[in-house]
């Protein structure tokens, strides 16, 4: 067990718990975030994508001990009132289904947006291909990212 | 490189982190102080395709070819290390034997 | 169609707490249903359509909102017979209580909550609209006939005086329902037929959406079960020493349920793998003790089998006894007539595991005799009926509220996790959340149904088939094209067998259960059958469906199928012409050849709705094809939110394409080798074909659109690489080893 000063959504939380803990489980289970969901565990679907300093992260695969005073982002920190551009376009482009996959794939389009602001399509594949969507919304997926992009650059339809 | 940047951090990051050092007594570090093997270079491509015989080790990540062509060039000249690029070609040789 | 129900028998009007008007819905149920419902005596107050006095409208959802989007469009049509302001309407699920709904609103599944509940919902939004221009009549005193409803008003169009629905509300709860309402015509719809947003997005964006397994009950402990690993297998012994030395465990108990319980339980739905249940302060702590646990399981009879043996028990019974399940015409003498060749093919589609994104979870807490439990659930009244047979306690004493789901496609149809968690929480005597591994929802699944299918055409020298057999060899009693109901091409002579074999895995259901594995071997062998005629595989199903496979002697039809299954197999028959002639007309079928790849063609009806699909592949890429294009062409009736409808089709492409692909398990001493998603592969974002998809405008009342884009797809992609490099591939998966022989000869 060990006490540790988590900085999640520009709020600190503090947490005592297993040192082995993923950093998911403690989302969850102990600060009832539960907009970052489980998946599969192994870093291997995306489901539970957080930002870590800003760099789209699996955090079913981070041990708690491991995270120090990096700072934490999940979807329930992205924006002030869900109005990330990326937000913005899911909601525009209506891309859920179950919407389970959603909030891990909208951390890892938010994160490359600030990598690269304008993605080509394969760079969106890319980026995107460690995300699993079962209900099969990729195509709307990528129409969202690319709208989002669209208006983070200043472009806009003709 | 830009490529392989791409793939790491969709496939990799997590585990091997930003600066390929991992993390202690779980995740190996990516980082050689030593030039890189023939060896070496099997290894990761073995890992990446087919994962670790260990239990609890690497998964197998779902890359094409030439993804993984990419990602090992990435690793393998990021955080100091340097190493001559692996083709398709070569890594296609690698895989099949 | 008018709606055909009384309306009096399904429909009642009250008052609200604190004024307001509340309609209730009671929807008869179907066939055979009816009998088996014991609880519904009278019509049950329940609440389905609400307007307060401020104008706010609530309607309950009886349906399970997993990704189809019902959630909203069910609503959505009431809305439209109501003619309510859209932004004024609040859903809200409702509690599964038997005596609250009936059986056809509590179920979801079968493509089917949009078609079955059709007529009734739209009568609800209608009648309530009729009670609230009564309302408005009898306040201004005029006849109803001047005015008119719109955006939650009614507007008196002599005056131009308008009353909100809100200040009608209290009033109308006073009028009796009305014995006649008239509903809309097409065209007069104001939501039906647009794409109006799904209402959970917003939740999901922000990720405030909830669902099972973000359940939170105060007080509640974590729960994780190591299962074992073999189906009919059960618990020999265990050591949990190591395990209770962890800070954090509570508590380690075996579930196993007692055969006796088991057999009483329903097959599929109650089955329960025994396990040892490990109960913790987290989740993280609960799976992670699994590991320091040594079980020894008694596999039984399945502990020796494998996908080989399997594949060799199924193909022992092609020549034994089956039981026939149709004859028509006189089939023998054209398999024995040497004259005629005779052609036979076998063909595999096997187990398929779901992935669905969301983990199997649910939560229970037992206390004072009552055990409730939030879960994700297709079917809540059998779940409940089955946790009060497991748990030895009356159906009453069982409350299920019923949350959203990250995808089902099926699988939670079953009450296993429902049945666990309340074990679990009654042994403990606290609230307990169950979360299912990754792993254990891929080893612990219950999978698509394997089928062996033999099909065998006996065709003439002048190239005529004359008669067709077909030997189904299942795990399961599934629909596989075996019976007068599943044919459409009108062959002079058909017979069909179907036998069963033992099953190796735990079944279920898989979106597009049965139609999935028949539409392989049915649309194959067509395609098969139309090269060896030398004619377009397009055509020739045009010329098979051109009349009626005769139904035989109609004493042998069921009471009741007469009206009811020959109307739906006119209904099909018409529409997979229509399906047909359209893509020939709109020339998305040509016999042009495509450079280093092919095209090919299959349709299947699932319901009433009626999908084509051509795939377009490329025999290039690490898997040795690609599948490049998917066009579907799309009958299902009125299309009611066309966003969604496309969305449905779409994601059936992608999970049936994943199958093709990725899918089948491996099998060894009765154990499924997969466990993640690093072998138990699905599609990703990359693999995406192009996907086209076209629905046929139609006024019809609408059929289904969550499982019929996924039966064409396979044999589609099947026959697409026959035509791209001569190979017939019988089975899905494919690999590279199943092209290899024809890619080297290509390369020749």
């Amino acid at each position: 067990m060990g006490h540790y000063s988590l900085k999640i959504n520009n709020k600190i939380y503090p947490v005592h718990i297993e040192h082995d803990t993923p950093l998911l489980w403690v989302l969850r289970d102990k600060l009832k975030l539960y907009g970052t969901k489980y998946g599969c565990g192994i870093a291997q679907c995306g489901a539970c994508t957080v930002h870590v300093e800003g760099i789209p992260m699996r955090s079913c695969s981070i041990p708690i001990d491991s995270i120090g005073d990096k700072s934490i982002t999940t979807i329930e920190g992205l924006s002030k009132q869900s109005n990330h551009p990326i937000q913005i376009a899911w909601e525009e482009e209506d891309v859920p289904q179950c919407g389970y996959c959603q909030s891990g794939q909208i951390m890892s389009a938010a994160a490359l947006l600030e990598r690269i602001p304008n993605p080509t399509d394969k760079q969106i594949e890319r980026a995107m291909k460690g995300n699993i969507c079962r209900c099969g919304t990729y195509s709307r997926i990528q129409n969202a990212i690319k709208s989002a992009a669209k208006k983070i650059n200043g472009l806009h339809d003709e | 490189m830009a490529r392989g940047k791409e793939i790491y951090i969709a496939n990799c990051i997590t585990c091997h982190q930003p600066d390929g050092n991992g993390i202690t007594g779980i995740y190996p570090s990516l980082v050689r102080s030593n030039k890189i093997s023939m060896d070496q270079t099997k290894r990761a491509v073995q890992l990446i395709s087919h994962g670790s015989s260990f239990e609890g080790g690497m998964k197998p990540i779902h890359l094409s070819e030439k993804e993984i062509a990419d990602v090992i060039n990435y690793i393998q000249n990021s955080w100091g290390n340097e190493t001559p690029a692996t083709s398709t070609t070569e890594l296609r040789a690698i895989i099949n034997n | 169609m008018d709606c055909m129900m009384n309306r009096r028998d399904f429909l009642r009007v009250g008052s609200k707490v604190g004024g307001g008007l509340v309609v209730s819905i009671c929807l008869p149920a179907y066939g055979k249903f009816i009998s088996s419902n014991r609880f519904i005596t009278d019509i049950e107050f329940n609440k389905f359509i609400s307007i307060d006095t401020n104008g706010e409208i609530t309607i309950m959802l009886t349906k399970h909102e997993m990704g189809q989007g019902t959630g909203t469009t069910i609503p959505t049509i009431i809305a439209d017979e109501l003619d309510a302001d859209w932004s004024k309407i609040r859903i809200e699920q409702a509690f599964y209580d038997p005596k609250y709904t009936w059986l056809e609103m509590g179920t979801t599944g079968g493509s089917g909550s949009i078609a079955r509940t059709w007529d009734a919902v739209r009568t609800a939004g209608a009648t309530t609209k009729a009670l609230l221009k009564q309302a408005a009549a009898n306040k201004w005193g005029v006849d109803p006939i001047i005015l008119e409803v719109n955006n939650s008003k009614v507007t008196n169009r002599v005056t131009n005086r308008t009353f909100g629905f809100g200040e009608l509300a209290k009033e109308a709860a006073k009028i009796s329902i009305p014995e006649n309402v008239v509903l809309k015509k097409p065209g007069g719809y104001v939501y039906v037929g647009k794409s109006v947003k799904n209402r959970i997005t917003k939740d999901v964006v922000s990720g405030n959406m909830r669902y099972g397994i973000d359940m939170d009950v105060p007080g509640m402990v974590y729960a994780s079960i190591e299962r074992c690993p073999i189906y009919g297998g059960r618990i020999k012994n265990y050591d949990d020493t190591e395990v209770r030395k962890i800070e954090g465990v509570i508590d380690v108990f075996p579930i196993a349920i007692p055969q006796k319980i088991k057999d009483s339980l329903h097959s599929i739905i109650g089955y329960v793998y025994d396990g040892v249940v490990i109960v913790a302060s987290s989740t993280w702590i609960a799976i992670k003790a699994r590991k320091r646990l040594k079980v020894e399981w008694d596999g039984g009879e399945n502990a020796n089998r494998s996908i080989e043996s399997l594949n060799e028990d199924m193909a022992a019974l092609k020549d034994s006894p089956a039981f026939m399940s149709m004859d028509l015409g006189n089939v023998g003498p054209c398999f024995q007539n040497t004259e005629n060749k005779i052609l036979e093919m076998e063909y595999n589609t096997p187990y398929q595991t779901h992935a669905v994104m969301e983990p199997l979870n649910a939560t229970a807490h037992f206390q004072d005799d009552v055990c409730e439990i939030w879960v994700g659930i297709q079917d809540p009244e059998k779940t409940i009926n089955n946790v009060s047979k497991a748990l030895r306690i009356p159906e009453e004493k069982v409350k299920i509220h019923v949350l959203k789901s990250g995808g089902s496609f099926g699988r939670r149809y079953a009450a296993d996790t429902s049945i666990e968690a309340a074990f679990i929480s009654k042994k403990i005597g606290r609230p307990v959340k169950l979360t299912w591994t990754r792993e254990d929802e891929i080893k612990n699944d219950h999978c698509q149904p394997y089928l062996k299918n033999y099909m065998k055409a006996a065709i003439t020298p002048d190239k005529s088939v004359v008669a067709i057999e077909n030997q189904a060899i299942c795990t399961i009693n599934y629909a596989v094209w075996s019976t007068k109901w599943d044919h459409y091409y009108a062959f002079p002579n058909i017979r069909c067998y179907r036998s069963k074999v033992p099953t190796l895995l735990q079944y279920g259901a898989w979106r597009s259960v049965g139609e999935h594995s028949a539409a392989l071997s049915k649309e194959c062998f067509i395609d098969e059958l139309a090269h060896y005629l030398g004619k377009d595989p397009l055509d020739y199903r045009l010329e098979l469906l051109s009349h009626e496979v005769d139904w035989g002697d109609p004493k042998e039809i069921p009471q009741g199928a007469i009206e009811r299954m020959l109307a739906r197999k006119k209904l099909l028959r018409e529409r997979q012409i229509e399906v047909l002639s359209y893509i020939k007309a709109d020339g998305l079928w040509s016999n042009e050849t495509l450079d280093g790849g092919g095209k090919g063609l299959a349709m299947m009806c699932f319901g009433d709705t009626v999908c084509a699909e051509i795939a377009e592949v490329a025999m290039e890429g690490e898997l040795g094809y690609t599948v490049d294009k998917i066009t579907a062409v799309v009958h299902c009736g009125m299309v009611i939110n066309p966003h969604f409808g496309r969305g449905q089709i779409e994601g059936s492409i992608i999970w049936a394409l994943s199958a093709v692909k990725y899918g089948g398990v491996e099998i060894e001493n009765g154990a499924i080798q997969r466990s993640n998603f690093h072998d138990n592969k699905v599609l990703r974002m990359d693999e995406l074909p192009e996907i086209e998809i076209i629905f046929i405008e139609s006024d019809e009342r609408p059929s289904g659109l969550g499982e019929p884009g996924t039966p064409p797809l396979a044999p589609a992609v099947l026959n697409a690489i026959f035509d791209a490099c001569g190979k017939r591939v019988r089975k899905i998966p494919v690999a590279k080893e199943d092209l290899i022989e024809s890619i080297n000869s290509i390369a020749l």
